[in-house]
């Protein structure tokens, strides 16, 4: 039993670091634009099918598959960026919400009909013997997960603190007409912001799609769902609180999965999500939602 | 008529209750995903009335309807105090958490020597209503007219009383809202119930024109469909979310020239709508300035 | 039919910030009080504490002696208090008939937000449209706020105002950012159209207006009352001069 508990919480972390990754990747373009973008997931599954593409038509290898994946997300997620949030006046948050869903009908059929069949092959890791640590097993496509998103984090802190971009898309998220009026290239950063979610989404695609070895178009919807549900749960607009979200998530997940079966799991995501907004409406960092109530009572 | 226009015109029928509903919350300022689940427990609570209760037909839509309004009503209690996203990611959590509970739910009972009623991820046989009254596809396009032209004719009475202003007050700028004197909370519970309503409407005439539903029907696509055909078609009428669904439906699955490519022509069309105009097509500009040339 | 105000001991603070610091003004039935000091120095602060939208740390707010601590603002609004904005709040979709419309909703019942019988349709037209027409902005009735100029939205605002029929009145900065000409304007209307009857408190920083309208004034620096009086003996105040225009005293 607790065994089981602690083999499960291992497990959940691992998938739940891709969570907070996916998360991570809607919460910077949350933040810079304050609109959601629901075809994030869609894009991710774009570039998952291109790495699976040259997997399947010249059995490349781990690396080539992964940049293609990179490649893929970040294409997709440009033209998602440029037909649906550039193209649309920055107050109009529902018009580009509703344009990213149409895009990703798009983006959906368009792989369907290039990938007619039902489920494809990813490359996998499982080369690699599973390691054991005393009682309890670690599947090493799962610390291969936890360790790669470990470190994009770290990257992402890097480039968040350090670089003049990161600065940048700081500053905007925290106040876009300050942003503006301090010369800020609000356009250039918003673009810049959404290929860097592609390349974290990406890397949490390439990391679960390597770890299931198959993969279907529903993985869009999966990814936006997952995503959503981890950085709402962290609290919205902040990047710890979606880590933390997503490692939540992934470990609910993981117990429920294994004492309660895939239908109990679901009513108790669910459930749980459910009571955590109602209960805690500023999420686990304790951060409230940074747009509507704050705005609204500032324009007083 | 031939069978494949009134089944069209039925599709259109059905999904515009869903859209309607969608649309009310977005007139009052909140983004649903899922308003699919009142669509369910409208089936769901329609179906069981007629087909294992053996209740008029009448009685259990009604059934259906009130209880997707006072589950829509309870939902709301506790979430509207949310905001914008959290709102939204909780009626899609609520919406997740009715479909995977109805996947679980049996409640079979014997009727006329079978086991009739929902079955878990089986899903609900038989809801055999209409077969059983000898009502033709056409005489059941008819009811799905009357239920439709019935919420066109509420939403009419509320734009012709205080409702529709004060859903769209509320939905513009809830602290000014609050400083006229609206209470704000209720409106939006007032909203949700009614919104609950017509999506269970359109859920109990679903499950009685198709006899078969199943919980994988009722998944977030729809919910995310049902949002945006009120945003393709404008938030300024009730007929905007009823173009949105003849667009979507109409349009594309009837004349069939983009077949497989339906979606792709869709989403692009739907993306070009809204760079043009972000409110929808018939949005409150336009449907101001038709008003004021009717009036003339 | 004005009523009366009693503010004690009003402190609130945003982070760090005190606000307003214990500050205390009184109200008589009818009375209009100008209310001046510089930018930040808690004016609006003053006002969103009125309107139930920050709560105060300290102090007590009475409505005709009715306590008005833990009410919330649409309670507040039905009270009879009513308020215009600074930086303009307007209904940016809805009509400019139906934004002084929005007054007209709060108390109603249920029935009424199905129904409204044409008799009573025909009267809330009419009263509301003799009602844009005191503002200039009958013609107006069916555009957007959008489409009117600074002075009519400010215009807008207090025709809302007034479509409430409040017993005490908050405007802020009515005449900002308008020329001596419009300021004149609508010092006019706010004299003869809003006052009357009511009790009032007016921030604003153009003196034609202030001395116009209002006999009595008080003055805030950095979230104190620093003067409460005549408004000529107020102003002639030196402490009053050298925090509001900055002027050495002579």
């Amino acid at each position: 039993m607790l065994l089981d508990i602690v083999q499960n919480t291992l497990d959940g972390l691992a998938i739940g670091s891709a969570y907070g990754l996916l998360a991570i990747g809607f919460t910077l373009i949350f933040g810079v634009m304050r609109r959601l973008n629901i075809a994030f997931g869609p894009s991710i599954m774009v570039g998952i099918f291109a790495g699976a593409w040259l997997h399947s038509q010249w059995s490349a290898g781990m690396i080539p598959v992964f940049l293609a994946t990179l490649a893929g997300a970040v294409l997709a997620s440009a033209y998602v960026e440029r037909i649906s949030f550039a193209a649309i006046r920055g107050d109009a948050a529902l018009a580009s919400m509703a344009s990213s869903f149409a895009i990703w009908m798009q983006l959906e059929e368009a792989v369907v009909h290039v990938f007619p069949g039902r489920t494809y092959a990813f490359p996998t890791l499982q080369t690699i013997p599973m390691l054991e640590i005393g009682p309890v097993f670690l599947r090493p496509e799962y610390l291969a997960m936890f360790l790669t998103a470990a470190a994009l984090i770290l990257l992402l802190q890097w480039i968040l603190t350090r670089t003049r971009f990161g600065l940048e898309v700081r500053t905007l998220a925290d106040n876009p007409e300050a942003a503006r009026v301090s010369g800020v290239n609000v356009a250039q950063v918003a673009f810049l912001t959404f290929l860097l979610a592609a390349v974290i989404g990406g890397v949490a695609g390439f990391l679960i799609a390597a770890t299931d070895g198959q993969i279907t178009p529903k993985i869009g919807l999966w990814a936006t769902m997952k995503g959503l549900i981890a950085m709402v749960i962290g609290g919205l607009g902040s990047l710890r609180g979606a880590l933390i979200g997503g490692l939540v998530l992934g470990v609910v997940e993981a117990q429920a999965q294994w004492f309660l079966g895939a239908a109990g799991r679901e009513i108790v995501t669910y459930t749980l999500l459910f009571l955590a907004l109602v209960m805690l409406p500023s999420g686990l960092a304790g951060r409230a939602d940074a747009g509507a109530r704050t705005e609204a009572l500032r324009r007083l | 008529m031939d069978a494949f226009t009134i089944s069209v015109l039925s599709n259109i029928g059905l999904f515009s209750f869903l859209a309607i509903s969608a649309w009310v919350l977005l007139i009052c300022g909140e983004i649903s995903f899922g308003q699919q689940a009142y669509f369910a427990i409208g089936a769901y609570a329609g179906g069981i009335a007629t087909a294992v209760w053996q209740w008029p037909f009448a009685l259990g839509v009604g059934f259906g309807v009130v209880l997707g309004a006072v589950i829509g009503g309870l939902v709301a209690w506790p979430t509207t105090r949310l905001s914008g996203m959290h709102y939204a990611i909780a009626t899609l959590a609520f919406a997740e958490f009715v479909r995977s509970c109805l996947n679980v739910f049996s409640y079979q009972r014997e009727v006329d020597g079978y086991l009739t009623g929902p079955d878990g991820a089986n899903g609900f046989r038989d809801i055999r209503w209409a077969y059983e009254a000898g009502v033709e596809p056409l005489g059941y396009l008819g009811i799905i007219a009357a239920g439709l032209a019935a919420v066109i004719g509420l939403i009419a009475c509320m734009a012709r009383g205080r409702g529709m202003a004060q859903l769209r007050i509320v939905g513009e700028d809830p602290i000014l809202a609050g400083m006229q004197g609206l209470n704000v909370n209720r409106i939006r519970i007032a909203a949700a119930t009614l919104a609950g309503g017509i999506a269970a409407l359109g859920g109990a005439l679903y499950a009685h024109l198709a006899t078969y539903v199943e919980p994988a029907q009722f998944g977030v696509m729809i919910g995310v469909h049902s949002l945006a055909y009120g945003l393709i078609g404008g938030l300024g009428t009730v007929f905007g979310p009823i173009l949105g669904v003849l667009v979507d439906i109409g349009l594309l699955e009837s004349l069939r020239v983009f077949s497989s490519y339906r979606m792709i022509v869709f989403g692009g069309l739907v993306a070009l709508v809204l760079i043009l105009r972000p409110r929808g097509i018939l949005d409150e500009k336009t449907v101001r300035r038709i008003q004021a040339w009717l009036r003339r | 039919m004005a009523a009366a105000v009693e503010i004690q001991g009003l402190s609130c603070r945003f982070g760090g910030v005190k606000a307003l610091d214990a500050v205390d003004i009184r109200l008589s039935p009818g009375e209009v009080l100008g209310l001046i000091g510089p930018n930040g120095s808690g004016k609006t602060s003053l006002f969103n504490l009125l309107t139930g939208h920050h709560n105060p740390e300290a102090g007590a707010i009475l409505l005709d002696g009715l306590d008005l601590a833990g009410q919330s603002p649409s309670q507040i609004a039905r009270f009879g208090i009513a308020r215009t904005f600074q930086n303009l709040r307007l209904l940016r979709r809805l009509s400019v008939y139906e934004n002084v419309r929005a007054a007209r909703h709060a108390c109603a019942p249920l029935r009424d937000a199905f129904w409204l019988s044409p008799a009573a349709r025909r009267q809330e037209r009419d009263s509301l449209m003799n009602l844009l027409d005191i503002f200039g902005l009958s013609e107006k009735a069916q555009k957007t706020p959008a489409e009117l100029t600074l002075v009519q939205m400010r215009h807008l605002e207090i025709a809302r105002l007034l479509a409430a029929d409040p017993k005490l009145v908050l405007l802020d900065e009515p005449a900002a950012g308008m020329t001596s000409a419009e300021t004149q304007a609508i010092t006019e209307v706010i004299a003869t159209h809003v006052l009357p009857g009511r009790s009032a408190i007016v921030i604003e920083h153009k003196m034609q207006l202030v001395a116009a309208l209002c006999p009595r004034i008080a003055v805030l620096n950095a979230g104190r009352k620093i003067a409460d009086g005549p408004t000529g003996q107020v102003l002639a105040d030196s402490a009053v001069r050298q925090s509001y225009f900055g002027a050495k005293p002579c």
